[in-house]
């Protein structure tokens, strides 16, 4: 489709007058009168033809034979902003778009002899900037010997349609290029138009697609037992959200999350449904890993904590058969040495008593032995019970518990203000009890036994410290103090059993956290636990 | 039944255990006449067998107990008409919490940890022996002071 429009400017020779001339070469033979009548006949009707021309609301233009612009009228001058005098002769190449402007006077400059008939689309620009398009339609004007007079065009503003067009073709572009399946189906499930996507899984082409039923192309079974009834829910006015794993050819099978939308006709009814179905096999698969990964942890817990659950009981269990088992020699080893120096009474040697004295003593010490054994076992078992704790208060009431039990003592107790903290009541009075037993205990030899207590703050813990004056101990075994039976003293000067510390230990710890101590021989020794802002967290 | 009377009926498996309370008992002349089985199947017998003896007036029961434990024992004679009027004082090593609530859900009258010293041994058998034989004093709840292994006992 090629189309030629223009003009001559300035020529006044017009078609309409060419094609006058040549009719009235034809009449020439009648007479003067009938000629003049005649001419005036049409005279009147080239004066009406013209005006009607002029008036048409399509844009019309004129060349003569060598392309050179002769007339347009108002609604191409409307359409390009040009006054008839600008637009004669070549004038009229100023309202084409300058982007098309080379293309179409080179067509038109090509063709302009040889009479054929142009059609083409193209741009005007006016003055003052406003772009048109417009479709271009060219006719040749011929004479009696069919010689090419002039050249007569039409031009059709078209910018609306190509405002559509270029929206359709966008939106073919953007469907086209969409990696998810797209397709249009009418009422009867019958494919009308497909995307790219849509087939590349199915290994098809688009005429295998468009114009066959989703049965066909999809097969029965699926057709029938997922698609027919979401499509029909769709159909009915609703958009349908499903998810299916569905057999492809090429593709094999995959898991879709599908779309469907109701296809509304211009006459708001349903004429068939959209489908918008988009591969997410991947996702499924990952998600299932996922699933598995998470069960098979749960399960790991699960079976970890009866683990430990099971541990916890045979540890209860077996606690409960050392209280039993091991007590009741030692209750008899006591009991039976007794009545057995009771049996002997004044027989009985100071020496052999002494030695009797000895059996039972030893075996209440085991006895002791095995209920703080038995209390250790049983500290990491309980529950926390969090609550705010006042230390300052409860180091205080400790310490004159104890203090009553050494009432010869002089002790010198100094405390400087403890905060309040979150804690399990219970066990920090333990805490308390067996830093501040240690203390007096390891101090017995002093005159004047000095016990100071005080908190440090961390940016996120509390750093608590208890100093005494006492023996102290061998630095380099400072590691071995918070062990279960662990000793640096000798029993006869520093008697007990071993476990206090290891509680201490235990009972921080249970607390998110930690005990150490500083020392050294005969210079005291410092005992200190650090304990989070944030409370027990284990 | 067997006509024989009998006192207190001793359940404890350990023969020096059992001996202690006897012993305790008879020096305290608490009961004249006194039975000893060392498993729950035996006092179940000599309590509701066919040849069970006389129902006591008091029975003083071990936990841990061979073949039938004592929880079960303690339920049979609280579920009996002829025995649940009779005290039962639960008499064991252990002081699990747990095991002295289930006791006294059985309702036994009493609950006390075996000492481990002699003398508070002696004490305590010769202060329940008291309560329930002669007066009505409730025995002491709390243990005896410097006795360490009934204070850990109930805090184990």
């Amino acid at each position: 489709m090629k189309s030629v429009s223009g003009g001559t400017a300035g020529r006044k020779r017009s078609c309409f007058r060419e094609v006058l001339n040549l009719r009235l070469k034809v009449v020439n033979s009648a007479d003067a009168a009938e000629q003049k009548q005649r001419e005036d006949v049409l005279r009147d009707s080239e004066q009406r033809s013209r005006e009607m021309i002029e008036l048409m609301p399509v844009a019309v233009w004129e060349t003569d034979e060598e392309g050179s612009c002769v007339y347009v009228n108002k609604a191409w001058r409307d359409l390009t902003g040009l006054t008839a005098q600008q637009a004669m002769g070549h004038g009229w190449q100023q309202a084409l778009h300058e982007q098309d402007r080379a293309r179409l006077v080179r067509t038109w400059n090509e063709v302009k002899h040889t009479g054929e008939s142009l059609e083409d689309d193209y741009r005007f620009c006016t003055p003052d900037g406003k772009v048109r398009w417009v479709l271009g339609k060219t006719v040749a004007i011929r004479g009696v010997d069919d010689q090419v007079v002039g050249y007569r065009g039409v031009n059709i503003d078209i910018t609306e349609r190509k405002k559509t067009e270029t929206a359709l073709r966008q939106q073919e572009i953007i469907v086209a290029s969409s990696s998810d399946m797209l397709a249009l189906l009418d009422a009867e499930y019958t494919y009308l138009d497909v995307n790219p996507a849509f087939l590349k899984p199915l290994g098809a082409a688009y005429d295998d697609v468009v114009g066959r039923t989703v049965a066909d192309v999809l097969g029965k079974k699926i057709f029938s037992e997922t698609i027919k009834s979401n499509a029909d829910h769709c159909m009915n006015g609703t958009d349908v959200h499903y998810q299916e794993w569905f057999d492809f050819p090429v593709s094999g099978r995959v898991f879709m999350d599908v779309h469907y939308s109701p296809y509304v006709g211009a006459d708001g009814r349903v004429k068939g449904f959209v489908v918008d179905a988009r591969d997410i096999t991947q996702r499924k698969r990952s998600e299932e890993a996922l699933h598995a990964l998470t069960l098979d942890l749960e399960r790991r817990v699960i079976e970890r904590t009866q683990g430990l659950e099971a541990a916890n009981k045979k540890l209860e269990n077996f606690s409960y058969a050392v209280s039993h088992d091991l007590k009741a020699p030692l209750r008899a080893i006591d009991a039976y040495s007794k009545m057995l120096e009771d049996e002997l009474a004044e027989r009985l040697s100071p020496e052999a008593k002494r030695l009797l004295d000895v059996v039972r003593q030893k075996a209440q010490h085991m006895g002791h032995l095995i209920d703080d054994l038995l209390a250790f076992s049983g500290l990491g078992r309980t529950e926390l019970n969090l609550v705010g704790v006042d230390m300052d208060e409860m180091a205080r009431s400790v310490f004159a518990e104890l203090a009553v039990q050494h009432s010869g003592r002089k002790i010198k107790f100094t405390v400087h203000d403890l905060p309040m903290i979150r804690a399990d009541s219970a066990l920090m009075r333990q805490v308390w009890t067996n830093l501040l037993d240690n203390a007096i205990k390891f101090t017995r030899h002093r005159v004047a036994t000095r016990i100071e207590i005080w908190c440090r703050n961390e940016p996120t813990n509390y750093v608590f410290c208890v100093k005494d004056n006492g023996a102290g101990f061998e630095s380099e075994y400072r590691d071995k103090l918070f062990g279960v039976f662990q000793r640096l003293h000798d029993e006869d000067e520093f008697p007990g059993t071993g476990v206090g510390l290891a509680n201490v230990k235990q009972i921080v710890e249970r607390h998110g956290g930690e005990t150490w101590a500083d020392g050294d021989v005969d210079r005291g020794a410092t005992f200190f636990f650090r304990l989070p802002y944030a409370g027990g967290l284990t | 039944m067997n006509e024989a009377r009998i006192d207190v009926l001793i359940v404890e498996d350990n023969p020096q255990d059992a001996e202690l309370i006897e012993h305790a008992l008879k020096r305290q002349h608490l009961g004249e006449s006194r039975c000893v089985v060392r498993d729950g199947a035996a006092a179940l017998d000599v309590l509701f067998g066919p040849d069970a003896i006389a129902t006591p007036r008091l029975i003083l029961l071990d936990l841990k107990l061979p073949k039938i434990d004592g929880f079960q024992v303690l339920q049979r004679i609280k579920n009996v008409d002829r025995t649940k009027q009779v005290p039962v004082v639960v008499l064991t090593s252990s002081g699990v919490e747990e095991d002295i609530r289930t006791a006294y859900a059985l309702r036994a009258n009493s609950y006390v940890v075996k000492p481990m010293r002699y003398e508070s041994f002696m004490e305590t058998i010769g202060r329940v022996g008291t309560y329930w034989l002669r007066s009505n004093r409730p025995p002491p709840l709390r243990p005896q002071h410097g006795d360490h292994s009934s204070l850990n006992g109930s805090s184990a």
